[in-house]
């Protein structure tokens, strides 16, 4: 029986090895942008060793800290945050169908859009790569969407975040008659800017409640504010 | 000295009597209102989408009054042309396509067309286009629009042409999703698009080169705010860089300049845009992403044309007279010993203020004066 139960224990911390081995290759992944077949080749491997799914978007969120690190010491540019996106991508479409089945909860709901006289949308979708893989519910509203609109769409699914995305110049007038028209009606949702023109003094100026001055600082704004309610 | 004589004392780093002045582009909605008339066409600084030539004459048209009426000492051709007799294909939701597969919405603010989206699902879609249906550069009236803006600006000032940077060209006919996807897979499908679009511009400077034409301006970016698009050693082995040598090379045949455009932070490839590139000039420097005038024109001022770089931002959103104070710094830091063409850091916008542009050009009429004294 000893025997038996010294094997066990072997076999116990064999598998917390493999793991932890396994999480820390996710982690690598995308901290490395190893790209999104080998993300998908890690994770099969994690469902075999019946890994908890919430540890491989632990894992996962980790790595992405890393990416989003490395961007900003400028070791990474634009097309690794696309890269680590399409892995995200990858895992999260992988992992949802389990974790639906496990009714995870969001941890906060954000509506996020282009604003009007803008139709640019890169900026944009990277936010929402990253924040629905940081366990957010994200509503997508598009491009070139007039201040009423949103207002419309923050009374309809009443989110506790609003991010606007703008690259062009054109679109600061709009960016700021929206955030006064949510401030006045929707005072308790919190607006978060971002984009090319857009600064830190303007947001100030405009009365949103932070700018990020890119997608991961947008995403831990968006963090800290649902860590608030 | 008339506006031609002083861009090309300019761009051979001389001091002209006064430091010159233009944009690539102004957006159709802001031409008419400095005009005040209405028209019905549009355009995109990204791709030729007039299929209609009654409507490029106008575009052109609007484009050389508004030019003239301000002053300008260079006009750009925004784009080359269609071919004759092409028809405009749509997307089955009804956007509009152009020769490369981009897709194209349509900003009602200010008239114009922008890049959203693309026909490519697939790498075998890109392969199947590259083999079969790619676009040819010799086609018949691809210089329409080029060849009309020349005959009616008949030498008055100094002509330049916008063509587009054949690694923006694939970034934006693939999105960046899918190019970046395919760069780590398949490298050599990005690299055959570029070169194949290299190709195509090289064989319209060649035919670009049969006429009096004084600088071409490659647009697209190669960086945001924060830096490169792409890591800097992607853009190597993508050719990018030797991409844009082969393309000065083809101008300087015909004794063309060759600028090269793009936002953001561009200092980490400046060396790479100079020494292997060899590229003439650079537009932009945009402010907004901490591209310093003064600092560049230290390092390259000696071999660098540098046009701009009074910032889009700024001209939206702040007063008058921080505009003059703004311009007249960058004037003094850029314009001593030639080599400078005043002009914002990336075209003028409809949402922008006018009397914010009209100011930029007053004061350097009035500070841009030879020698510079400010």
């Amino acid at each position: 029986m000893r025997l038996d139960h010294s094997n066990q224990l072997q076999k116990d911390d064999l598998a917390m090895t493999e793991e932890i081995n396994i999480l820390n290759a996710i982690k690598d992944c995308f901290s490395n942008l190893e790209g999104p077949d080998k993300i998908k080749e890690l994770i099969l491997k994690a469902f075999d060793l019946n890994v908890d799914e919430s540890k491989l978007i632990n894992a996962m969120k980790d790595g992405l800290d890393e990416v989003g690190k490395k961007y900003d010491n400028s070791e990474y540019f634009l097309s690794d945050l696309v890269m680590s996106g399409v892995m995200a991508t990858e895992l999260t479409d992988l992992v949802k169908p389990r974790l639906q089945a496990n009714e995870s909860k969001p941890i906060g709901k954000v509506i996020i859009g282009t604003v009007k006289g803008d139709i640019h949308d890169i900026g944009k979708n990277l936010v929402i790569n990253i924040l629905s893989t940081q366990g957010f519910e994200v509503m997508d509203v598009g491009v070139d969407i007039a201040p009423e609109k949103f207002l419309e769409s923050v009374q309809e699914k009443k989110p506790d975040i609003l991010a606007m995305s703008c690259l062009l110049t054109a679109g600061m007038v709009e960016l700021s008659n929206t955030v006064k028209m949510i401030n006045e009606k929707e005072p308790k949702v919190k607006t978060i800017i971002g984009g090319r023109p857009l600064t830190q003094e303007f947001a100030d100026e405009i009365g949103a409640d932070a700018y990020g001055k890119d997608a991961f600082e947008a995403v831990n704004i968006a963090k800290n504010f649902v860590g608030e309610k | 000295m008339d506006h031609r004589e002083r861009v090309l004392k300019a761009i051979n780093f001389e001091e002209p009597d006064m430091v010159p002045i233009s944009e690539i582009a102004i957006d159709l909605a802001l031409m008419e209102r400095i005009l005040g008339v209405k028209k019905d066409i549009t355009y995109s600084s990204q791709s030729a989408l007039i299929a209609d030539r009654s409507k490029e004459r106008a575009l052109y048209d609007i484009f050389y009054e508004t030019y003239t009426k301000l002053g300008f000492d260079l006009i750009y051709c925004i784009s080359t042309s269609l071919p004759d007799g092409y028809k405009l294909k749509k997307t089955p939701d009804g956007q509009v396509m152009d020769e490369i597969g981009r897709t194209y919405t349509y900003d009602f603010k200010t008239k114009t067309y922008t890049v959203t989206g693309t026909v490519f699902n697939t790498e075998d879609d890109v392969d199947n286009f590259l083999k079969t249906d790619f676009p040819d550069p010799l086609a018949t009236g691809r210089l329409y629009g080029f060849e009309y803006l020349d005959k009616i600006n008949g030498g008055k000032l100094a002509l330049g042409i916008h063509i587009r940077e054949p690694f923006a060209h694939v970034w934006e006919a693939m999105t960046p999703i899918k190019f970046v996807t395919w760069m780590y897979k398949s490298p050599s499908l990005i690299r055959e698009f570029i070169d194949k679009m290299t190709d195509f511009n090289i064989k319209l400077i060649e035919l670009l080169g049969r006429y009096d034409l004084d600088i071409i301006i490659l647009g697209g970016d190669l960086c945001d705010a924060h830096g490169p698009m792409l890591p800097p050693d992607k853009f190597k082995s993508l050719g990018v860089f030797e991409a844009m040598k082969k393309q000065v090379d083809a101008a300087h045949k015909f004794g063309i300049k060759f600028l090269k455009h793009t936002d953001g932070q561009i200092n980490p490839i400046l060396e790479e845009l100079v020494d292997i590139s060899m590229i003439d000039g650079l537009h932009s420097l945009d402010p907004s992403a901490g591209v310093d005038i003064g600092e560049v024109k230290k390092r390259y001022g000696h071999k660098l044309i540098l046009h701009g770089n009074i910032s889009v931002d700024n001209l939206a959103t702040k007063s008058v007279d921080e505009i003059i104070e703004e311009t007249k710094n960058v004037i003094k830091l850029a314009s001593p010993g030639g080599g400078h063409i005043l002009s914002s850091s990336n075209s003028w916008y409809a949402g922008g203020k006018l009397e914010n542009y009209m100011a930029m050009v007053e004061t350097a009429r009035k500070y841009g004066k030879y020698p510079i004294t400010i």
